[in-house]
Order: C-alpha cells, then structure tokens, then sequence
C-alpha cells in the first residue's frame, strides 16, 4: 500500500504540475503572449524548496503548510483513482465523501492557522474571503453532492462510481447537478470570477504573502496534489471514474480545460458579489436538479 | 475549599457507579405526590455527562478565588441536574428543573460583569419554560391521573389529538427555551457572555442538555418514535414531525452562525456557537431514526466535550489578561502556547472536521438526514458547517494569531495548570471520540434499546458503520498522523536559514514598514463583509430583541394603564363600587 | 379550653392593656406574646381533638349563640394566631428602635384584632359575624393610622370609609335575611335560603359579595387598598396580608358554601378572582413604592385563591388552602424584613433592595419571593401546583393558562427586586437585623422551606379544610344544635 501511496503521489504531482503548466500557456495564448514552458512549475518549485526563508514567525508558520500539506495528501489517498482497479482500495474504502467535503477544508484551516500567526494582515484578509468564498461555494457543491449521495442512497463513492456502470453516467442523468458543482469547482481551483482571496493586487496575493522558500514551494506542491484530487473526485461522481491511466489524464483533462476556459473569460468578483451570485444562479441549478432526484429518482 | 468540593463532586459519579443502573427510589411526599428516582441509560448517558462536567469545571476553578456558597450552590445545581435526568416523574423532574433555574441564577448574579437586565431575561425565560413544562404537566395528568413517566407515556395512545398536539408544543417550547432555539435564544447570548466565565462552561456544556434531555424524554419515551409516525403522518422517509422539527433545527443553526461570526465579545461568539450546534441535535432529534437519536446523540457528548474546553480555555485567557473582545486580544500564539493547542484542538472539533470527534458526530447526524431522504435539511446542515469555519477561525485567530493588540499581552504568561488540565483531558477525549467513533455505539444502543429502535451495527471501536457509508476513524486518524510526520520530517531535512523571533511589524505591508501606531489585527474586522452579502444581511440586521423589547414596553405601558386606576381617590372608589353593585344587581335580577 | 373563652382572652387583655402599660412595658409587651402564645398553643391542641367542637352560650343553637370550630376554621385559626405570635415578637425589636411609639395603643388594637378575626371565623351566627367583622375593622382603621403622619392619617381615613361602606352592604344583607327567614343563625340560614325569592337572594348574595368583596380587596373594590398598605407599619402590613384579608376572605367562602350558591356564581367569582389577579399584578409592575408593591402581590395571591376557591373540587379548594397558608407566611416573611430594611434605609422606594448588605436578608427575601412564585422546593410550588392540578382535572385549561401566563408577570417584578439585591455596583449600606428578627424570619424561612419540602405536614389540615368547606353537613349540625 505504501508503494502505491508514493507511486499516486508521484502521479498526482507531476499531473498536477503539467496541468498547471498547461493553465499558465493557455491564459497566456488567450491573453496573446507565448507563455511560459510547461514545466515551469515543476522549474519554480525545485527553485524554491532550495532557496532560503525570508523570515520564519514561529513553529505554528512551521507547521501551518505541513498540514496543509497532510490535508491534500490525504484527500488523495481517499479518492478512489481507478474505478476497476484494487489500486489504493483499502484505503479509499476506509472514508467516505462526507470525510472528503471536510477534509478539502482542512488543508486551507492549517494554511489559515500559519497566516495568522504570520501577523500579516493582507493574508488574514485574504484567509477571511476564501472563507467567506467558501460560504457561496460550498452551496450549490453540497447540493449537487447531496443530490448525488440520495441518488446513490450512499455516500461511499466506490458505490457512486459503482451506480454509474449500470445506471449510466451521472453527468447525463443529473445534469443541473453537474452544472452546480462545476460552477462551485471554478471557485475550488481559484479562478475568476471567484478568485478574489489571492488577489494579487488586492489583498497582495493573500494567504501566500508571507510564504517564501521551502514553504512556498510546499504550498505549490500540495496545490497541485490537491487539485488533482479534486479533478479525480470530480470524474469519481459525474464521468463515473477512470478504468485506466490514459482515460483518468483525458477525463481530468477536460474538466480542467472547462474550468480554465470558463476561468479566463471572467473577471473578478468582489466577495460579496461572488457570495450573491453563488447563492442565486447555481443554487437555483442545483436545487432543480436535486428537486429532480428526490421526485423523480 | 477547592478540594472539598473537589470531592464532593466527585462522590454522585461514584454513587452512580456503584448502582450501575438499578437505581429505583421512590420517596411519598404527599398522598398525591410520590418522587421517584429510576435509572435509564438515557438518564444515565446524560447523568454522567453532566457530573463530569461539572467535575472538570470545578477542577479548573481552583485558581479563581471563590466562596463556599458559591461552590454549594454549583454542587445544588450539579444535583438539580441528577434529579433531571433521573428523575422517574414528572413532578420530580419539575422540582430538579426549577431548583437547576434558581440555582444558576444565584451563581449567575455573582458575576462581576451582569447587570439586572441580563438577569432578568435569564429568569423570564428559564420561568417561561419552567411554567410551559408545569402547564403540560398538569394537563397530562388531567387524563392520565398519575405524573409518572411510565403511566403517562402509556395513555397518551388515548388522549384526544388537540391534547396530543398541544402538549408536544408545550414540552417542546419549554425545552426549546432551555436549548436556546432560535425565537427563544434571546436570553442565551447575554447569560452567557455575562455569567462567571467558567460557570458559562456549565451553562453551554451541561444546562443547554438538559433541554436536550427533556427532548429526548418527551419525544422517545413518553410519546414514542413510533407514536410520533402514526401521529403526524409521513413525509419521504420520515416523518412529518421531524422534517418540521428538522427545519427549526437548521434555521437556528444557520441563524447563529451568522450571528456568531459578527460577534467581538468573545463568549458571545460561544455563545451563538452553541446555539448553532444545539440547532444541528434538533435537527435529527426528532427524525424517530436510529441514525437520528444516535447522531443527536452523539453530537450532545461531542458539543459537551467542546463546549468545556472552549469556554475553560477562554476563560481562562479572560482571567489571565482581562480582555474579552477579540479586538482587545490577539497574539498570544507564544505566550500560552498550550492554551493555544488546545484551542485549536477544540475548534478543529466544532468546526466537524475529521481526524476529530467533531466529524464522527457530523457523519452521524448527516447519514441520518440522507437515511430519512431530508436532501435540504443535509444541505442547510452542510451549508451552517461551511459558514461555521468563518466563526471557527475568529476564535483561534482573534485571541491567540495576528498582533497583540495591547503593551500586556505580549509579556503574557501561560495560564495556570488549573485551567490546563480540563482542557487537556478534553481534548484527549476529543482525539479518543475522533479515533475510536465505534466504542460510543456501545453506549448508544442501550438508549436505542430504550426507545424501542434498531440498535447500530459495530464493526470494530475505529469504525463507525451505518446503512449509507462508514469511515474508519482510526485509519484517518492515524494515516493523518503518520503523513503529518512525514512530511514534516521531508521538510526539516530541507535545510534553509531563515532568521527567527523577528520583530513583528517586519511584514510585507506593500513596501512600507508598519508603525506602532498602525492597527494590524484584523481580528474586530471580521465579518463586516458579510454585511455586504444579501442574503447574510437579511439574517443579520434581523433581531429577536425587536419583537422582546416591543413585548416589554407593552407590558410597561398597559401597566402604567392599569396603575392609572388606582390613583387613591376615595369618592371614584366609592362611586366604583356603587356602580358595581347596580350594574351586577340590574344583570342578576334580570337573569 | 372552651372556644367561648377562647375568644374571649384576647378581649381580656386587651382590655386590660392600659393597666399593663402601668405595670411597665416588660408586662405590656410580655402579656401581648403571653396571650399569642397562648392562642397558638391552644389552636395547636384543637387540632388533636375531634372536629367540630362547639361551644355555646346558656341557650342552645339555633336560638342562642354559638361558636363553631370546623377543619376550615381549623386551618384559619392557627394561621392567624401564628401570625399573632410572630408580629408580637417582632414589636419586640420595633418598640426597642422606635422608643418613643405608644405601645398601648398598639397592643389594645393588636389584640382586639386577633380577637375579632378569631370571632369572625369561629361564630356561627350571622349577626355575631358582623359584630366581629366592625370589630376588626375598627382595630384594623386605627392600626392602619399608627403613624400619626399624613400617609398614615389619609389611610385611616380611607378605610374607616370603605368599611363603613362594606358594613352598609352586609348589613342590609343580614336585615333582609332576617327579614326573609327570620333567624340569623348560619345553619338555618344555610338550610332554608332556597326558599328565598330568586329575586331577593339575588340582592343578598350581591350585598354579601360587595361587602365582603370590598374589604377582601377584589377588584374592582380594592382600589383603596395599596394605600391603607402604603400608610401603615410593616408589622401592620404584614398582619392585614395574612390576617384581615384572609379572614374576610374565609367568611366570604364560608357563607359562599353555606348558602350552597349555583355554579353561575361560582364562575362569577373566578373571573373576577381572574381580573384582580391581572389587574393587579400588571399594576405592581409599574410601582416604586415596596409597599404598595407588596400590596398589589398580595391583591394578586387574593385574586388566586378567589378563583380556586369558587371551584367547588375538594382537590383544588385543598390546593388553595394550602397556597393560602404558604401565602401567609410569606407575606409575614417579606413584609417583617421590609419593616428592617425601612426602618434601617428610612425609605419606602423601591430602590433600597439595592441599597442593602446583609446576606441572610437576601436570603430571606429570595426565599419568599421563590416561594410565593411557586418554585420548588418552597411551600408556594406545592400550594400552586395543587391548584394547577386541580384545575386540570376539572379541564379548565385555560385558568391554567392564565394562571401560569400572569404569574411571569408576577416575576418580572419579583426578580426585579431580587437582581436588585444581587447587584454588586453603588453603595450599600450594612443592614443589622437584630437577635429577635433573625430568629423570627429563620423559623418563618424553615417554615417554608419544611412545608415545601414535606408538604404532607399541612395537607392533611388543608384536605381537612377543604372537605369542612365544601361539605359543611358537620358544620351544619353542629350549628343547627343537632348533635349536642
């Protein structure tokens, strides 16, 4: 089991690390400039786990990106990768979504816990609109995944993934609950229009102002585990999962590339206006989709 | 003086012990009236709950130089509250909840900080729902002709349904009061904030359950689950009682997670917290499910454990720096760093986020939702779990991240031993319910039993295991464990010099150097922005004070009315009374 | 001792008082709680014997005069000469602080008090009833006018006036039964007032009503009544709320079970019992005078016993009883610290129970605030729980409601006062309470607490009571000569 642990790891960082790659050189050719190359990120973290901290505020700062870090590698091994595969089984069998939805938060609680203690208070304010974010995004997301959970009657999502092979696939049958929850992953994965707590000119880039070096790098890395988890537990509810490596990098793919093309066509909400909108438009979508489920099965 | 009562508190858990669930007093007070003491394991659950409890507060209380009746009286009340859960009629109960109302008043009067209004709102109400309770009381014994428990429960089958109905309303108003729903919570907010800062440990802690136990009481054993279904009638896979009750659950946890993240007093912001968690046990209370009893219960332990070491631990920082707003305090991450771990301990645990015992209750509660197919009453619990984060994180970060915002705080000392002991205790406890969610299934299925309900599979003391999903707390807990090591372990291998014990104002300010002078603790701006969202708005400038206050000057002025009439004029008097007389003379001659 | 005699010492000694006060204060103060003493050991020792006893006067009754003792009368009797014995320890302390009051003035009338309201409960001719009632009213005119300053003066005079008004009524009343049936014997009154013209029972029972209405301060008779409070000392106070209300409040029942009146009066007089105990306690709510304050809670405890006790169930009639003794010594309780506290503060706003230090005054007062509220475990929740039960089982639901509804009224203003107390902000002055008092307000306090604790003590008398009232066939024979 250890070796697979690493060997998802290993996975989920360099795809994560591609992927963000692939983000930056599409907002670039979008916004028409070349871009970076595609390793870049994996160039800028190697970069920083070797160049020194400009300051240190104490073992909680230590300590704060480690869980952080611990969040996002959990979150990991409990999604189910491989929809037919033993791959990690015994792990992912041990949690179940609800211990998903809370430990995708935990991660951020111990960033929040070290930009705090860092004193900064451009951080803190960023840390208070991600939180304030949450409250919008986590709306129309709960109601597509508790439509999903009635549905199932279950919330083990091998039993989700399970459902889809003989009930068809849950971005066909629930389709406004897939909607919602993409709309909420817009906000998960930082993008516009709800990318205001890591506004770089606005909050002076938030919860990362006062990281540097190996921290820094930390929080790069454990993003793009993290966000790889995400995209997985994304096509584990709605595309059904992934029976092999190639169908896992295509679907997670095209997930990606729909949130980025929505992403850069947006501009950037003010909390308030993000919460509001959040609140109408997808909750709305949900909850006809949820109203669908609980009806009509 | 501690030590006494030390011992004296410790004593009922060792008589509880020692009767190990036979205890049946019964003692006659007058021909009508018996009192009886029965032991259920419901009564039992909550018996032990509260004395340990009160245990640990009474440990924390020894650096707080307090007098003896003040220690007799928290001994009365910790004895008002066996007599509660004990208790095996319904006079017996009355009697323990009234002396619990009094008993806390008295110790609540003898904080330095209430003034007569605050009082005041806590007796109306605790009289409000002591009366509703008597009133019910009473009308059940015009039909059943008996206060016991068992005797009433028996003829409710019998009674008409407007009697039914109108006696669940009145239980339920009164224990609704005491658990602070939503409407009713007007007096908790101010009790709260305003008791002794450890005796608010008690009122969280152990009071708001007893409402919760009465609950419990009314809607499992002297109705019955099963009663309730035929009652009310279904709706999906529950029952129509619950989904209503469910709804008054999840607007008053939703309702005060709002509230609480606006709060600068810190115990207020607890207090609202509490509110919001009692809101989830009412949620699932009355779903008449497994899952639902087991979740409410299990979130009463859970809330109970949290509640104690969150109110100790502010209290104990209030004690030790004098400051209670969060914009007052602030950085005190290195002058009490154990209080600050456990803090954070607790706040992991309110916030419902595994490895800790806060999510085994959450994952209780919403597994019962999805059993009963209550899709928005899982979503509204889900979505009050979200904002609660934002209140979560004000608490950890007011008091103890950011800066300090006074010269005092930054030489603070840790708080004494007294106070950390609880707190570690508590969060052990915190980390045992996270890791070990099974062994509670032990505990619970008894009172299921007593309900006459399926019990909860047990699959092993780390999992807990329902018909709609399990989780393994043990795995969680020690797979987190093990990669928090790890990682931390990688990284401090990364050797990299950083300088450290910096001066705090060296911070990216956006190229310019902070002065002494400029206000960096963001912690008294937290939740402004949440002014700004519509729907939040909605909920926040909305105040049950209105309706109170309104209800208050109307009393006052028809009392002015009343009084006018009584202005001692001797002839009006007499005339009055001439008057009276004709007037009654001319209605009775001619009837 | 002969119930005849009975009555009769208190008219002794007080007649005697002014050669008393010759003799010396000590034989002055010493004979008026020898004679309570007396009275209450004596009550005491009727309660062992068989009820009800009887003691007449050369003729037998129906024609001569007789004095009856029944359970209902039982109960009356020891509450009052307790009530007795403990205001006449209390004039101990208050004649020590106030040196210069006129003791025999207030032993001759103190006297005279107890003596007629154990008249009024004991006679059984309706004319012998009046004689006792204008005795205490008289007693309870000059009483009032102790303090011989404006206040006082003005509640003399006022009651002196509504008095005479109620004994205008009962007058005409007991004139027109005469004139109906000839006799003023209660028992052949009790027998034949059936037979009376529908039209003048009317007129009877209305004067009756009115009249004992009026001095048992039922509204809408009772607005004199805060003021005759307000104008009198404690002590005073204290004997009019658990003495001379009471006591008027007995006759008005006794006679109400007596004449054996339908159900349409009886619903009558639990609304009015209702509205007194609204008006009131709404009324008190806006009062900054304790003494008035107190006046108006006791109009409102009235306002519950009149409607318990106009229900004709032996249970909540029981109940009643039972509130109204605990009524009683709360009253006493409350109104005989106020006395400490005015006399300590020199003032009657209701701003010195903020002023105060003095823990076991607090304690004191918290108990009987807690006890005439109805909380456990205080003898006020049994009394009100009893009637409460009573009430539900005749289905009258919404007297409960109301009950329960007005009674948060009734807290608002006691807790009020209590946070008042409580308050630790402004200065307070030490209030020393005295050897005396302190002793007199624990047994008054234990009493309380005990009845609370072990109400069966009091119920067997109140269930006693209660049966005597309500079915009075004992009384009657007794009355009527029968079984002698």
């Amino acid at each position: 089991m250890i070796f697979q642990i690493i060997l998802l790891i290993m996975l989920a960082y360099v795809v994560g690390f591609i992927y963000f790659g692939l983000y930056r050189n599409i907002l670039a050719r979008i916004q028409g400039r070349y871009g970076p190359t595609i390793y870049q990120s994996f160039y800028d973290s190697i970069k920083l786990f070797s160049k020194k901290n400009t300051v240190n505020y104490g073992w909680m700062f230590y300590l704060g990106p480690i869980i952080m870090a611990t969040g996002a590698v959990l979150t990991l091994i409990l999604v189910p990768v491989f929809s037919d595969s033993d791959f990690l089984r015994s792990a992912t069998s041990q949690g179940n979504l609800f211990v998903l939805l809370y430990l995708m938060v935990l991660g951020p609680l111990g960033n929040a816990l070290a930009v705090g203690t860092g004193g900064n208070p451009f951080g803190v304010m960023g840390v208070v609109r991600g939180l304030t974010r949450l409250i919008g995004l986590e709306l129309p997301f709960y109601i597509a995944v508790v439509g999903l959970i009635i549905a199932a009657n279950s919330s083990d999502i091998v039993h989700i993934i399970d459902m889809q092979k003989t009930g068809g696939l849950n971005i066909i049958n629930h389709p406004l609950l897939f909607i919602a929850a993409m709309i909420s992953m817009v906000g998960f994965f930082g993008e516009s229009p709800f990318d205001i707590p890591g506004a770089p000119q606005e909050v002076y880039s938030g919860p990362r102002t006062e990281f540097s070096g190996k921290f820094l790098a930390l929080l790069m890395s454990q993003g793009s585990l993290f966000a790889f988890a995400k995209l997985v537990l994304i096509i584990d509810l709605f595309l059904g999962g992934a029976d092999s490596l190639w169908m896992l990098v295509l679907k997670t793919l095209a997930i990606f590339v729909t949130i980025i093309f929505i992403g850069v066509v947006y501009g950037r909400y003010k909390v308030e206006q993000a919460v509001d909108f959040l609140m109408k438009i997808p909750t709305l979508i949900a909850l006809l989709g949820l109203a669908r489920v609980i009806w009509f099965g | 003086m501690n030590s006494i009562f030390l011992l004296l508190n410790i004593l009922p858990i060792l008589f509880l012990y020692q009767f190990g669930g036979d205890l049946h007093v019964s003692f006659s007070l007058t021909k009508d009236f018996t009192l009886s003491l029965i032991q259920t394991p419901l009564g039992t659950f909550f018996a032990y709950l509260s004395l340990i409890s009160f245990l640990l507060v009474t440990v924390s209380q020894k650096s707080k130089k307090l007098s003896c009746n003040y220690y007799a009286l928290q001994l009365l009340l910790s004895f008002a509250m066996l007599i509660i859960v004990l208790a095996g009629d319904f006079i017996t109960f009355f009697i323990g909840w009234e002396i619990m109302t009094w008993s806390s008043y008295f110790i609540i009067s003898k904080s330095n900080n209430i003034d007569i209004k605050s009082l005041q709102k806590y007796i109306l109400f605790s009289l409000a729902s002591a009366f509703s309770l008597i009133a019910a009381i009473v009308i059940s014994y015009s039909f059943a002709n008996s206060f016991d428990f068992a005797t009433i429960s028996a003829s409710f089958k019998s009674m008409p349904f407007d009697i039914q109905l109108t006696l669940i309303i009145l239980f339920s108003l009164s224990f609704f009061t005491k658990a602070g729903v939503i409407g009713l919570h007007y007096w908790v907010v101010d009790t709260y904030s305003k008791a002794p800062d450890l005796f608010s440990s008690i009122l969280s802690a152990v009071m708001s359950k007893m409402g919760i136990y009465g609950l419990f009481l009314i809607y499992g054993n002297i109705v019955g689950y099963q009663e309730l279904k035929i009652m009310f009638g279904t709706i999906l896979n529950g029952t129509d009682f619950g989904y209503t009750l469910a709804w008054i659950g999840v607007a008053t946890s939703i309702i005060a997670t709002f509230k609480a993240i606006t709060q600068d007093e810190v115990k207020r912001l607890l207090a609202y917290s509490s509110i919001a968690q009692l809101g989830y046990i009412i949620a699932v209370i009355g779903f008449g499910t497994t899952y639902g009893v087991a979740g409410a219960l299990y979130h009463t332990l859970i809330h109970t454990i949290i509640k104690l070491l969150l109110f100790i631990n502010v209290a104990a920082i209030i004690a030790q720096t004098g400051k209670n707003r969060f914009s007052e305090l602030g950085g005190l991450i290195y002058r009490t760093p154990v209080s600050f771990v456990m803090l954070l301990i607790g706040i992991i645990g309110l916030a419902g986020m595994p490895p800790l015992g806060g999510f085994a209750s959450k994952f209780m509660m919403y597994n019962a939702a999805i059993n009963t197919k209550f899709a928005l009453i899982l979503i509204g619990m889900l979505f009050s779990g979200a904002a609660s984060f934002l209140y979560c994180y004000k608490l950890v970060y007011g008091i103890y991240l950011g800066h300090p915002t006074s010269k005092g705080l930054e030489t603070q000392k840790e708080v004494p031993l007294s106070y950390l002991i609880p707190q570690i205790i508590l969060a052990l406890l915190l980390v045992l319910t996270g890791a070990f969610p099974g062994a509670f299934v032990k505990v619970i299925n008894p009172i299921l039993t007593q309900f006459s309900l399926k019990a909860l599979p047990y699959d092993g003391v780390g999992i807990m295991d329902s018909a709609v999903g399990n989780f393994n707390g043990l795995f969680i807990m020690s797979a987190f464990v093990a990669f928090f090591v790890l990682i931390l372990l990688l990284i401090s291998r990364i050797k990299s010099k950083a300088k450290n014990n910096i001066n705090r104002f060296d911070i990216s300010y956006c190229g310019e150097v902070p002065s002494k002078d400029t206000s960096l603790h963001y912690g008294f701006g937290f939740g402004t922005e949440l002014h700004r969202i519509k729907f939040v708005n909605a909920i926040l400038k909305r105040s049950t004070a209105t309706f109170y206050d309104a209800l208050a000057l109307q009393t006052k002025r028809s009392s002015e009315l009343l009084s006018r009439m009584y202005y001692g004029n001797i002839h009006n008097t007499m005339i009055i009374i001439l008057l009276f007389f004709s007037a009654l003379f001319f209605i009775g001659v001619n009837s | 001792m002969s119930l005849g005699y009975y009555f009769l010492l208190p008219v002794i000694f007080s007649f005697l008082t002014p050669y008393f006060k010759k003799l010396g204060s000590f034989t002055l103060r010493g004979s008026s709680i020898l004679l309570s003493f007396i009275l209450f050991v004596q009550s005491i020792a009727y309660t062992t014997m068989k009820l009800p006893q009887i003691s007449q006067f050369s003729i037998k009754p129906p024609l001569g005069i007789a004095f009856v003792l029944d359970g209902y009368s039982l109960l009356f009797l020891l509450i009052f000469t307790f009530s007795a014995v403990i205001v006449s320890f209390y004039m101990l302390w208050y004649f020590k602080v106030n040196p210069k009051r006129d003791e025999a003035r207030f032993y001759v009338f103190f006297n005279m008090l107890i003596a007629g309201s154990i008249g009024m409960i004991l006679s059984c001719d309706i004319f012998n009833l009046y004689i006792f009632f204008e005795i205490v009213g008289i007693c309870s005119y000059t009483l009032s006018a102790y303090n011989k300053d404006k206040l006082g003066l003005e509640s003399g005079i006022k009651y002196l006036i509504i008095g005479s008004i109620a004994s205008i009524f009962i007058v005409f009343a007991i004139m027109l039964i005469y004139l109906q049936i000839g006799t003023v014997n209660l028992g052949l009154i009790a027998q034949r007032f059936h037979e009376i013209d529908p039209k003048i029972s009317v007129l009877i029972v209305l004067m009756l009503f009115i009249g004992f209405g009026t001095k048992a301060e039922l509204f809408p008779m009772n607005f004199w009544a805060p003021d005759i409070y307000q104008g009198s000392i404690s002590s005073v106070n204290g004997l009019f709320s658990s003495v001379v209300a009471k006591a008027y409040l007995f006759v008005f029942f006794h006679l109400f079970y007596l004449f054996g009146l339908s159900s349409k009066y009886m619903l009558f007089v639990m609304v009015i019992g209702a509205i007194t105990f609204l008006v009131s306690e709404f009324t008190a709510l806006n009062q900054t005078n304790v003494k008035r304050l107190f006046a108006y809670s006791t109009l409102g405890q009235l306002g519950i016993l009149f409607m318990a006790l106009s229900t004709n169930s032996s249970e909540t009639v029981s109940g009643a009883l039972f509130h109204l003794t605990s009524h009683s010594i709360s009253k006493l309780l409350i109104f005989l610290a106020l006395g400490i506290l005015i006399h300590h503060l020199k003032s009657t706003k209701i701003s010195i129970f903020g002023d105060f230090k003095s823990r076991f005054l607090t304690i004191i007062f918290a108990i009987g605030f807690l006890s005439i509220l109805g909380i456990p475990p205080f003898s006020g929740f049994v009394g009100k729980i009893l009637i409460l039960k009573g009430f539900a089982l005749s289905h009258n639901y919404s007297a409960i409601a109301f009950i329960l509804l007005v009674s948060i009224v009734e807290a608002v203003y006691f807790f009020r006062l209590t946070a008042m107390m409580l308050d630790k902000k402004g200065t307070k002055r030490v209030v020393h309470v005295g050897f005396i008092n302190y002793i007199l307000l624990c047994v008054l306090a234990a009493l309380i607490v005990i009845f609370g604790l072990f109400p069966s003590l009091l119920i067997h008398y109140t269930d006693l009571a209660a049966n005597a009232l309500i079915n009075p066939t004992d009384y009657l024979k007794f009355a009527l000569g029968v079984g002698l």
